[in-house]
């Protein structure tokens, strides 16, 4: 476990940094939580919010350690693709939730509604889909070549995905419907809604989204001996 | 038993025409091979772009996965690679970084701290070791990367550029960790524009050109068999134009030359006790001063120019 708990070592040794990704989502995502807004358009908020933080924060840190050349460091010691992957997907996605816990406790916080059991799907969903968000960074670090990129790709992607989740325009059938329904982020975009709808309960199934979310975790790390070689130097071309 | 001494220890790392092309179509290493034998060091001599890194990070790449033309079958373990500008997590400290990337090679725990210590110790860094190594200087960087590499105790040790930046002190420590290291039978490949140093911590050196290792061989193995001739550099205490260096004519038998090396001239002879008398005396007789007058002996430098067919003029990074 040493890539992971390196991964947390530096982060804690970033204390700033750290505090800094705690207070950025809380002052952002307060005025939302608090305001007048419609729950379908607080609910858009916190979801590309959650999904750019831990997409960016992801693909952009894979970028600079590989650009520096600490992902090459890493292999050659002869730490496997997988293993580096797996290790600091974890961490990441841990440190993520962490971070997003308390501006998700104020959207909480004013849905005086909501009961412990749509908070606890609230968390299963944000793990989901920032689960799934450290696994797209990571891919999109591997296609790129700087940082700028990243961001600009990383905020495509995202945004697409969010968008075939249903969170800017709710499928009611069709095509998208069915790729909505596999979507690893729709459980967050129905879970927010079911904490601000104070037990209205409009969430669908989420077996196709996790089992998808579980299948992109499993694929990248079963293939991230490959994909991972862009971050190695010779660079693979 | 009197076989053991004599037998060839075994091949450690074997590198059989290895080429290797960046994604630009730039060729970096043709047809390379070398072989390097456990208990021995290697030296990389070459100039800039010659293809010395590209060896030794190809050569760290094939202890993680198959890479045609390095065959590294005979060591267990993952080679240990030093860069000229080793990778840290700068928030954390030198010792923290030391302890991860051993355990990264398999080490628990507890050997990685052990072997950390002694070595950041060797290397003189135990008052910085629980700093953090953004407030590191580019030396003490080089040092715990050198520190780590030799921690690692592997197999083969690969260094790049392994003097950058080091002072004296850390030089004479590095020397004594390459020679410690193959006389425990260890391997080590070491890139750099230093003769002297290849010539005191390898058993060879390989001379490398445009991508190509042109010739392996023991220093001393070298200096015999190229006849090398003795430079007599006379050091005038001015810069001297062409025309009083044109005075200086009819130069004795035996004598080649001059280059002119800043403002030292140098003559090349073969035999200085019977060439030098002649040499100065037709050098003062041309009214040129002697500032300083050097006869040196020929050493790995001239071996290099020697294979390489490099002139001095385009060798600016040899010493």
């Amino acid at each position: 476990m040493t890539v992971w708990s390196l991964a947390w070592r530096c982060a804690l040794a970033r204390r700033r940094l750290f505090v800094w990704n705690v207070l950025v989502p809380l002052l952002l995502l307060s005025p939302v939580a608090l305001s007048e807004a419609a729950a379908p358009h607080r609910t858009a908020v916190f979801g590309v919010f959650f999904v750019f933080f831990a997409t960016f924060g992801s693909a952009i840190p894979t970028v600079r350690d590989a650009s520096d050349g600490w992902l090459d460091t890493v292999f050659v010691s002869g730490v496997p693709g997988h293993r580096w992957f797996l290790e600091s997907w974890a961490a990441g996605t841990i440190l993520d939730l962490i971070q997003l816990v308390p501006a998700s406790w104020v959207l909480i916080g004013v849905s005086t509604g909501a009961s412990a059991g749509e908070i606890l799907r609230l968390g299963v969903a944000l793990l989901v889909a920032i689960g799934t968000a450290n696994v797209v960074g990571p891919l999109v670090a591997a296609v790129v070549r700087s940082l700028a990129e990243a961001a600009l790709v990383a905020a495509a992607v995202s945004l697409g995905l969010l968008h075939l989740s249903g969170f800017f325009r709710v499928p009611t059938g069709g095509w998208q419907a069915a790729v909505a329904a596999w979507s690893p982020y729709r459980p967050l975009r129905e879970a927010l809604a079911d904490v601000q709808a104070g037990g209205a309960g409009v969430a669908g199934d989420w077996l196709p989204a996790l089992a998808l979310a579980a299948g992109l975790l499993a694929g990248a790390a079963r293939s991230a001996a490959r994909w991972a070689r862009r971050f190695e130097w010779p660079p693979a071309g | 038993m009197t076989g053991d001494a004599a037998r060839p220890a075994p091949a450690a790392v074997v590198v059989e025409r290895y080429a290797f092309e960046y994604g630009d179509g730039t060729r970096a290493l043709r047809d390379v091979s070398l072989t390097a034998r456990a208990g021995e060091a290697v030296g990389l001599l070459g100039p800039n772009g010659c293809g010395k890194t590209t060896l030794l990070r190809a050569i760290a790449r094939a202890g993680t996965r198959p890479v045609a033309g390095i065959d590294l079958r005979a060591i267990s373990d993952t080679p240990s690679l030093v860069l000229d500008r080793p990778v840290f997590q700068r928030s954390l400290s030198g010792r923290a970084n030391a302890v991860a990337l051993l355990r990264m090679r398999g080490l628990s725990g507890e050997t990685a701290a052990a072997r950390a210590a002694r070595a950041l110790a060797r290397f003189g860094l135990e008052d910085v070791a629980d700093r953090p190594v953004s407030g590191y200087s580019r030396g003490t960087d080089h040092r715990l990367g050198l520190a780590i590499g030799f921690a690692a105790e592997a197999s083969c040790t690969l260094l790049d550029e392994p003097l950058a930046g080091l002072d004296p002190a850390a030089r004479q420590r590095l020397a004594t960790e390459v020679r410690g290291a193959a006389s425990a039978g260890r391997c080590v490949i070491l890139s750099t524009h230093d003769p002297e140093f290849a010539r005191t911590a390898c058993d060879r050196v390989a001379f490398m050109a445009d991508g190509r290792v042109l010739a392996v061989d023991r220093p001393s193995v070298f200096l015999d068999a190229l006849s090398l001739e003795t430079r007599i550099e006379i050091d005038p205490g001015a810069a001297l134009e062409d025309h009083e260096i044109g005075r200086v004519s009819d130069l004795p038998d035996g004598v080649s030359g001059p280059t002119l090396e800043e403002t030292t001239v140098v003559y090349r002879v073969a035999d200085p006790a019977r060439s030098l008398p002649g040499l100065l005396g037709v050098w003062l007789g041309a009214g040129l001063d002697v500032r300083m007058l050097r006869i040196r002996e020929p050493d790995l430098r001239d071996a290099y120019f020697a294979v390489t067919g490099q002139r001095l003029e385009r060798a600016g990074e040899l010493p």
